[in-house]
């Protein structure tokens, strides 16, 4: 297994008096495709945002535990979540184009943290449409609406945006769910081609997009983290009942 | 040359005095005379630049409010101070501000004041209006952007509303110019505090109107016409920007 790019440590999250997470301790490899997967509510959505401190955001919201990158704890005092979500960037359920130009949205990453020349911010939105797999569908109308798009490339769109920082992490929230099946599969060729320079943790809630796209796997059940471990393992010889009665589909 | 010099010394000496109310309030000394352009401009001048300031301050702390952690628990208070009866306050804040630091209730105080007041409002509605695209600025703030970054992103969903928003203010602020201007004006001409204990808004101005001190209110028309042309012009310009944002526009 590769080194441990982020490491969990007794994580549990509240939201007010509710408990969303419990207690949750594990280490996501660099480079790699992790699922992870649940039945609703179970905790998925929160795991992934309180990697990049999303959750910051939610009132009554509030941790214990440690999250570290690269050995450094993302909740320490002083830590700064802007930067942070440079580094761990995010790709929401539903396309979520800005109301400016399909190059604006690439660029707007990239001018947020400082990035002033225009020659520098063709290159970027043209390597970020490249690795997103959509350069060669938008490359002659870069000054068109972002909502002139499919939703399938306007979330192809949102992935080349949050490339674009040039983040080390990418966290995927359900990417696939609002899209038809060929956009689909499209969002997984590409989650395939992205590991080998990204750290990739995607939740789904579709099982065999999961084994068909991840490394790992991790099931999570009503806030707590019940198994975790490579794909083919969970899939074919889980360790724990509760996540052998969820992937045969016994509930969920 | 000379006389060339005369006359600009003259339109000088003549403009300057516009900065502060009694020169503003032409006819002072001259009750019966003729309707002037006065309170007709310090109306304009003051909801003007009263717009100008609570839209740009509260359109960009309503953004800025609506994408930070804990901006919520503003609006509470926001909402009180929003109800706040302001024509009054306002009148009344003039003379405070006059009497404790010595200043001139002049059209920048008068504005500082209006704008002041119509501030909670505009914050108000601005963050309800940005937060309403939340999904969108967290979108934004997962690339790392700060919440006025956030804000600015999904500028090009509330232009519209934002276009209303500057309506609402403009309507308003040139309503309570106005009634400042002839409160004002009354009280130059009287030589003392309208708003006294018994005395109403509507009483000083019944008062102004027997005695034949209120100008005529038909010059008012003009005034509301051009500062509802000014934020329909604001508006616009706010969508246009928008348009071009998305790129619609080339």
């Amino acid at each position: 297994m590769s080194a441990a790019k982020i490491s969990v440590e007794n994580l549990s999250l509240w939201y007010g008096a509710a408990q969303g997470l419990k207690d949750v301790s594990v280490e996501i490899p660099e480079h790699t495709v992790t699922a992870i997967i649940g039945p609703s509510g179970c905790g998925k959505s929160s795991f992934l945002r309180t990697l990049n401190r999303m959750n910051d955001h939610v009132p009554g919201a509030r941790i214990t535990g440690k999250v570290l990158l690269d050995g450094e704890d993302i909740y320490a005092r002083g830590q700064d979540p802007a930067r942070l979500r440079k580094r761990v960037g995010m790709v929401f359920q539903r396309p979520n184009p800005f109301p400016m130009t399909i190059y604006q949205n690439i660029a707007y990453g990239p001018r947020v943290h400082g990035q002033r020349s225009e020659a520098r911010l063709r290159e970027i939105v043209e390597q970020s449409l490249r690795r997103a797999a959509l350069w060669d569908e938008v490359r002659d109308k870069l000054q068109k609406s972002a909502f002139e798009l499919s939703g399938g490339q306007q979330q192809r769109l949102c992935i080349a945006r949050a490339l674009a920082v040039e983040p080390e992490v990418l966290l995927m929230d359900e990417p696939a769910s609002a899209l038809d099946p060929v956009a689909t599969a499209k969002i997984e060729e590409l989650t395939e081609s992205l590991k080998e320079n990204y750290t990739l943790i995607v939740v789904t809630h579709n099982m065999q997009q999961a084994g068909r796209i991840s490394d790992h796997t991790a099931f999570f059940l009503s806030g707590e983290l019940i198994e975790f471990g490579p794909t083919r393992d969970i899939f074919t010889r889980p360790r724990d009942r509760r996540t052998e009665d969820y992937v045969t589909g016994r509930f969920g | 040359m000379a006389f060339r010099r005369g006359i600009a010394r003259y339109r000088v000496t003549q403009l300057l005095p516009l900065l502060v109310w009694v020169g503003v309030l032409a006819g002072v000394g001259r009750p019966h005379g003729p309707p002037d352009m006065g309170p007709l401009l310090a109306s304009v001048l003051t909801a003007l630049t009263a717009v100008a300031a609570s839209a740009a301050l509260g359109v960009a702390a309503g953004g800025a409010l609506a994408f930070s952690p804990g901006g919520s628990r503003w609006r509470g208070p926001l909402s009180m101070s929003a109800a706040l009866p302001s024509v009054v306050v306002g009148a009344v804040m003039l003379h405070w501000l006059g009497d404790a630091f010595g200043l001139s209730p002049g059209i920048g105080l008068v504005a500082a004041g209006l704008a002041l007041l119509c501030l909670p409002q505009t914050v108000l509605l601005a963050q309800e209006s940005f937060g309403r695209c939340r999904a969108t600025g967290e979108a934004a703030q997962a690339l790392g952007a700060r919440p006025s970054q956030a804000a600015a992103a999904v500028y090009g969903f509330v232009r519209r509303e934002l276009m209303g928003i500057l309506l609402g203010v403009a309507g308003r602020a040139l309503g309570e110019a106005a009634l400042v201007a002839l409160l004002a004006q009354g009280l130059l001409e009287r030589g003392r505090l309208a708003l006294q204990a018994g005395t109403t808004l509507a009483s000083a101005l019944w008062y102004l109107e027997i005695t034949g001190r209120l100008r005529d209110a038909r010059a008012f028309w003009p005034a509301a016409l051009l500062l509802v042309l000014s934020a329909i012009a604001a508006g616009v310009a706010a969508v246009l920007a928008g348009e071009r944002r998305e790129g619609r526009l080339r």
